[in-house]
């Protein structure tokens, strides 16, 4: 048998998919909402691409821009988690402290 | 990708400038079979195109690589003998085959997807067909405009299920 390619380059983004196929923006994203719903249902999680992490990439900044705008949206996702877990926490110590003060 | 064909432009020429512009081609032989329209004849463009890059390869770029997929275990070799010595990547037809087999030709250095990744993207892009062909006012999947959306929606579903 033949040995595997090793791909060392990376995913297509689907900006650059898009462009490679000449799929206008709007249509473009059409399609990606409607995949990232459904996939959003079923508990995947995307990276938020606002129009303001989209920016740099239009203005032709490199991937190492857009890549760090991604971190910031995922560290987004992980602080919205963090904040729910430690609501509930508050709740539960205001709840044990007001007892023995009464 | 054939599909697209620029107006006036010879079919040849686009399939021979699109083996030219990839690094890799997959060649599936396995349904070179006779059609059902009289009179029946064998489907001889998969093997052509092979032969195209197996060419591009040998006196064209000399990095271009391609890959034998079929069906069955040792068809190829009373079908095509000149390729004896090369084992083709046997699918057996099924989905799960062909999932396998991509897996085993290319690889990735860490986010490889897997093969339960594989189909929740093949589900996931199955179920936007019927939207997809709505689209683009169309019952054919064999449009280069359905085949654009299906790519691109291909590539979005994966970077959310792929990590």
């Amino acid at each position: 048998m033949r040995r595997p390619v090793v791909i060392t380059a990376p995913f297509a983004t689907p900006e650059e998919t898009a462009r490679s196929y000449g799929i206008p923006k709007r249509r473009a994203n059409e399609l990606r909402k409607m995949v990232e719903e459904s996939l959003a249902k079923k508990g995947y999680v995307f990276y938020k691409v606002s129009g303001k992490d989209s920016a740099p990439s239009k203005n032709g900044a490199s991937n190492r821009a857009s890549r760090s705008g991604r971190l910031r949206a995922k560290v987004r996702v992980n602080t919205t988690v963090k904040s729910k877990s430690g609501n509930a926490s508050r709740r539960k110590t205001t709840r044990a402290k007001a007892k023995p003060s009464r | 990708m054939t599909l697209e064909i620029p107006g006036g432009m010879r079919r040849l020429d686009r399939i021979f400038s699109l083996i030219q512009s990839c690094d890799y081609s997959m060649h599936d032989l396995s349904r070179v079979q006779l059609d059902r329209a009289e009179p029946r004849t064998p489907r001889f463009n998969m093997p052509f195109e092979l032969g195209l890059a197996v060419a591009w390869e040998m006196i064209g770029s000399g990095q271009h690589m391609w890959f034998v997929m079929e069906a069955v275990n040792y068809r190829l070799a009373k079908s095509l003998s000149d390729l004896n010595g090369t084992d083709p990547y046997i699918h057996g037809g099924t989905i799960d085959g062909v999932f396998r087999e991509m897996g085993n030709a290319l690889v990735r250095k860490g986010r490889q997807p897997s093969i339960l990744q594989m189909w929740s993207i093949y589900r996931e892009v199955r179920g936007k067909i019927p939207t997809i062909l709505k689209r683009c006012g169309t019952q054919s999947l064999f449009q280069a405009r359905v085949f654009e959306e299906i790519s691109f929606a291909t590539n979005v579903a994966a970077g959310g299920i792929v990590r």
